[in-house]
């Protein structure tokens, strides 16, 4: 069995948060949690090489169409609910 | 303005499909604020994203693959921490139907929720005036700081 060690760390309460329910959903224990979820990533940047950070000025005004006015979330999803339900 | 470029803020669908779009009536001052915004924790709701990719695919029919691609370098590049639904979210969501009389605002208010369940309680949006109501949300327009 591997050694483990008690630690104390600082998180953003909201972060924190949404991993102890995490966790409870799929029943395991915070630390259990907290233990994958470092697993996950140390093992990510292991295989990844680190990528270039984009320049977020790049990432602006990417797309030339035009747009005034953006339709209301309402109308969004109204639009979608109606052909769906057949209205 | 300094209050609003620091601290945990959402972002609703709307600035970014005009910081995204360059030819937009808002695209110089979505540039501005984006670039101004280095202070700023920025979150979006996967229901936002669904909805920025849906305005692009399906209104101006540009390809899924690079609208996809592009929201993702955007969200990368500015740091955006994505938050989803939360078991009491839908909980959240009753809450604010029952106690604002809005009528029609079921989509509004359940992205309201999601955010606020999340801890977030500010909100930039273009439209103000669909989240005024909700007390516990502070919304806030940037483009009319630029």
């Amino acid at each position: 069995m591997k050694k483990l060690i008690r630690t104390t760390i600082t998180v953003p309460e909201d972060i924190y948060k949404q991993a102890k329910v995490k966790a409870s959903l799929v029943q395991e224990s915070f630390s259990a949690y907290v233990t994958e979820a470092l697993y996950e990533k140390i093992n990510q940047l292991k295989n990844k090489p680190l990528t270039k950070k984009i320049d977020p000025k790049k990432t602006l005004g990417v797309f030339s169409i035009g747009i005034k006015k953006i339709p209301k979330r309402k109308k969004l999803y109204e639009t979608y609910i109606e052909r769906k339900l057949g209205g | 303005m300094k209050h609003i470029l620091s601290g945990n803020w959402g972002v609703d669908s709307n600035i970014i499909i005009y910081a995204l779009d360059r030819k937009s009536s808002f695209f110089k001052k979505a540039e501005k604020f984006f670039q101004e915004a280095k202070g700023i924790n920025f979150y979006i709701t996967q229901q936002n994203i669904v909805e920025i990719e849906k305005v692009f695919v399906s209104f101006y029919k540009i390809k899924k693959e690079v609208v996809v691609s592009s929201l993702e370098a955007f969200l990368s590049a500015f740091n955006f921490s994505i938050i989803s639904p939360l078991p009491t979210t839908i909980s959240y969501y009753h809450k604010l139907i029952f106690s604002y009389s809005q009528k029609d605002a079921f989509f509004d208010f359940y992205l309201a929720a999601t955010y606020l369940d999340n801890q977030i309680n500010n909100l930039f949006t273009v439209n103000t005036k669909d989240f005024l109501i909700i007390k516990e949300l502070q919304v806030i327009n940037p483009f009319s700081y630029f």
